[in-house]
């Protein structure tokens, strides 16, 4: 188990470097168009496009999982930090629990998404027609790296090994 | 004669269950389409059908975004939505296409009921809906684009080189790129801004949609008569659905669609008129494009139109804009 | 009844300390399974993850975070902070005045809330403390101020977000915050020059020199805001743009003043990149249980119940505020606002109401609601970032919250406060 939790959190980290890294891009990116544009006339294409197609989606999904384990999802902790601990756990698994049903479907729906895009070969209606389905992939990998973390932590809650 | 009454019993009997129908749309509550289409539509076909169809509306995208509303259509989470055809390149290869190539028809009715009439049958019906598991009811095909500038006229194609046109869509950057103008792509949300403060310097867009997002307030100059360009709407169901409607509610619901389409189509060419009118009124320059001017732009929308056809290399889609305007010298 | 069920669901897991996003995720998913099935769910959720993150307008939330966290790593939110100090610090309240003037100062640059506030909880609250100031006083101050002004005074993301939702001119939105926020400004400074009067809290009086040195160190900050308010009213480009030659800017004026290094670049984008997960995770929870919602129907059975009641439109107003007020205790900005909008926005717009004005209204309600426990992001992160407890910030905000509540009610009565820089557009 502790070297499957190492192993998880150089994944998630190296990804959200990946994420990290994309907003630099995006910055400088659309820095670039702006200049190019209005000094040149000449825009880079499709900027629009994939900002929001993949350069987004890559900072949000890829780093889904790191936040939550650095607690950056926020939750209402003052209650429940009053109650006993064992009590605590049970709840934690239990909630735990409820969001790896959920995380599951999303991922799933957007991993069969993403095969129906390959299937049907769906490209961006920008100029640049680049493929659409690695989009949707990323989507289900940051979604399941998310719902592996919950389990290995509730796991770990289980045998005692993790304070809540 | 008995065996004939007892289907008709059974089949009345069936009819006689409600039937509610999911209806999305992404236009909110108050938008014209909503008012004067889609909630009359949903009063028709209830009163044909005597109160067995029954439909919950969901307008605003409350059941989803406008890009998505074709596939929760096809996988069932709506029964009938809006689908604006440039969304799905892939799920509508002739549509989504065709329907922009500038020149291609000038009125909304034209381009509508022609539209209309070609997609009740193949190839357009299997390729653009049954396909992807959706049937078409009604066709809404947007007015003829213009040019619009706070400054300089444009009037030929050589005006608009080296101007920055805010275009959407395929086909109008490549024809926009081809003007040696550049294109500029600008979110809805933002357009009015970015015009006001000069980020582009003309827009390609019908006068419908224009005087909708508020920028009547920063035109100085307008085309009419142009035809650069049009975009492929309407309204869908989902198939399986359809078919699982008794017969008669299918006829009333494609009939509802069929006159719908045209009397939107009529009363959105109207109101382009009367937006024309307002703006000569509010002192904007409305230049309509003369004979001369228009076989000028009509040679650039051919090339245009070929280079277009070649890249396609899609025989039905060449099919279907053949037929398209063969039948379109009809309906103007 | 199944919706009674879930939300009382809903508000129990919260209370367990469920993230917020997975909570309304999950009460969502079964929420739309209840209501139409697996299938269903199964085709949303394959097009929300999608669809509530992929739009261009979105890029501003993590570009103008990422700029606050240049700026505060390079330290020149603490050299604006000192000069105010200098030249305000020594008259009663100085100190507090200083905190709300470079707040002010701040949300020019800032469109972020809750960026906004991390950075002034770590920069103003020892200095407030220093001109002895309680803790409770400093930190309440920076938990409601910061925000509040990030967010009314342009650029805005809880403004450009309304803009988008509901198709109104972000462009006016965001001039429309302005005066609104100066007001808040100007409340905030009255109450804490009175309140000076009797605890003597100010600084020692700094020479016109050492004001006028001061001022040196501030022209980073005013080349940056000049820089940024330069690109959106040149029309060189749009609000959105400017967020990233927001945060481009603050990145080579650091990297120019030789306070920034790769290290920490790196991590600004690290913490940028976790705030933008949790921003959009929310977005998304939202979106799933805004969808089961309008399937449950009830909005429009309310609405409709609202506006049959035959109460009048301030009546109806009245209890929207007070909805919005007790949605604020439980709920986060966005996921609030975006839950709501469908429902609400056509009753006011119906009702004769201005909707740029309800634009601002609403986004100053929501604002309050990141202060009032028990979900209240602003007092987590003062706490967070100040080491002060969450109940001595709760208790030092009580008396600023009035003062928000107060600006409210004078926007309400003057709507002219919201709408006449719009009407000179
Ligand atoms: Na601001
Ligand atoms: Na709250």
């Amino acid at each position: 188990m502790t070297f499957l939790n190492n192993l998880l959190t150089k994944v998630d980290k190296l990804i959200t470097y990946v994420s990290a890294i994309t907003i630099f891009i995006m910055m400088m990116w659309i820095v670039m168009d702006v200049v190019l544009r209005s000094v040149f006339n000449s825009p880079i294409t499709g900027t629009i496009e994939i900002t929001g197609e993949y350069l987004l989606l890559i900072i949000v999904y890829l780093s889904i999982s790191y936040a939550y384990k650095e607690g950056s999802h926020v939750s209402v902790d003052f209650i429940v930090e009053k109650f006993p601990k064992p009590i605590r756990s049970v709840l934690k698994v239990i909630t735990n629990l409820l969001a790896i049903a959920t995380f599951s479907l999303l991922g799933y729906a957007n991993y069969q998404k993403g095969l129906d895009y390959f299937a049907n070969d769906v490209r961006t209606t920008s100029l640049l027609q680049y493929p659409l389905a690695p989009a949707l992939i990323i989507i289900s990998i940051g979604v399941f790296l998310l719902v592996i973390n919950l389990l290995l932590e509730s796991i770990a809650i289980i045998r005692g090994k993790v304070d809540v | 004669g008995d065996s004939t009454n007892d289907t008709n019993d059974t089949s009345d009997n069936n009819t006689k269950d409600k039937i509610t129908l999911k209806f999305a749309t992404p236009q909110s509550d108050t938008h014209s389409l909503t008012s004067e289409v889609f909630k009359p539509m949903m009063e028709e076909i209830t009163e044909r059908t005597d109160g067995q169809v029954e439909f919950d509306f969901y307008p605003a995208e409350q059941l989803g975004k406008a890009a998505d509303l074709y596939d929760l259509t096809s996988n069932g989470v709506a029964d009938i939505s809006f689908y604006i055809s440039t969304y799905y390149p892939d799920k509508m290869p002739i549509t989504s296409s065709l329907i922009g190539i500038p020149g291609l028809y000038s009125t909304s009715y034209e381009g509508s009921v022609t539209y209309h009439e070609l997609i009740k049958k193949d190839p357009v019906l299997q390729s653009d809906f049954i396909k992807n598991g959706v049937r078409p009811v009604l066709t809404y095909n947007a007015p003829s684009g213009e040019l619009w500038t706070k400054g300089k006229e444009t009037l030929l194609p050589e005006n608009v080189k080296g101007m920055k046109i805010r275009t959407t869509g395929e086909v109008l950057n490549k024809a926009t790129v081809a003007l040696e103008a550049t294109p500029v792509n600008i979110t809805l949300s933002e357009m009015y801004e970015a015009f006001d403060r000069g980020v582009y310097d003309g827009i390609n867009l019908n006068a419908q949609s224009l005087n909708d997002y508020g920028m009547g307030e920063l035109v100085k100059f307008g085309t009419k008569g142009l035809n650069f360009g049009g975009s492929g709407t309407g309204l869908i169901i989902n198939e399986k659905v359809f078919q699982s409607l008794p017969e008669n509610v299918q006829e009333v619901i494609l009939e509802v669609g069929e006159e719908y389409t045209k009397s939107n189509a009529k009363r959105t060419d109207e109101y382009v008129e009367s937006i024309f009118k307002e703006y000569k009124e509010k002192g904007i320059v409305i230049h309509e494009i003369t004979e001369d001017e228009k076989a000028k732009w009509s040679t650039f929308f051919d090339s245009v139109e070929a280079d277009w056809l070649k890249e396609k290399n899609n025989p039905e889609f060449e099919e279907t804009l053949k037929a398209f305007k063969e039948k379109s010298k009809e309906n103007q | 009844m199944v919706i009674g069920i879930l939300m009382l669901v809903l508000i129990i897991l919260l209370l367990t300390g469920m993230p917020i996003a997975f909570v309304l995720l999950t009460i969502g998913s079964v929420g739309i399974i209840t209501i139409q099935g697996f299938d269903t769910l199964q085709g949303i959720l394959a097009t929300t993850a999608y669809r509530s993150v992929n739009s261009f307008v979105y890029s501003a939330i993590p570009l103008f975070v990422l700029m606050a966290h240049f700026i505060s790593k390079s330290k020149i939110a603490d050299e604006l902070f000192d000069s105010v100090i200098k030249w305000v610090g020594h008259v009663p309240g100085g100190a507090g005045i200083a905190t709300v003037l470079a707040s002010a100062g701040f949300g020019t640059l800032s469109g972020s809330s809750v960026a906004a506030t991390a950075a002034m909880s770590q920069i103003a609250i020892p200095q407030m403390m220093k001109a002895n100031y309680s803790d409770s006083f400093s930190a309440g101050l920076v938990a409601t101020s910061t925000g509040v002004l990030a967010a009314m005074i342009p650029p805005s993301v809880p403004l450009i977000l309304y803009g988008i939702q509901t198709e109104n001119s972000i462009g006016k939105l965001l001039v429309a915050g302005i005066l609104p926020g100066l007001l808040i400004a100007f409340l905030l400074c009255l109450y804490i020059v009175v309140v000076s009067f009797k605890n003597k809290s100010k600084t020692a009086k700094a020479s016109w020199k050492e004001r006028f040195v001061s001022l040196k160190s501030i022209w980073p900050m005013v080349i940056l805001v000049i820089f940024v308010l330069y690109i959106i009213y040149s029309g060189t480009g749009t609000a959105t743009e400017a967020a990233a030659f927001g945060a481009f800017g603050a990145l080579i004026i650091g990297l120019i003043m030789k306070r920034l290094n790769l290290k920490l670049v790196f991590e600004a984008l690290m913490h940028t990149t976790k705030q933008t997960t949790m921003i959009f995770t929310i977005i998304i929870g939202a979106h799933v249980f805004s969808y089961y919602i309008a399937m449950t129907r009830v909005g429009n059975t309310m609405v409709q119940a609202i506006e049959e009641s035959g109460f009048p439109a301030w009546g109806i107003l009245i209890l929207i505020i007070i909805l919005y007020l007790i949605m604020g205790m439980f709920m986060d900005l966005i996921g609030t606002m975006l839950l709501t909008i469908p429902l609400v926005y056509p009753l006011i717009v119906g009702l004769g109401y201005d909707p740029i004005w309800f634009g601002i209204v609403l986004v100053l309600l929501l604002e309050i609601g990141l202060v009032t426990p028990p979900v209240g992001i602003n007092l987590f992160i003062t706490s967070e970032q100040s080491g002060i407890s969450t109940g001595k910030v709760l208790r030092g905000s009580v008396p600023f919250i009035s003062v928000l509540l107060v600006a409210l009610l004078i926007i309400i009565l003057f709507p002219q406060i919201a709408l006449y820089l719009p009407s000179l557009m």
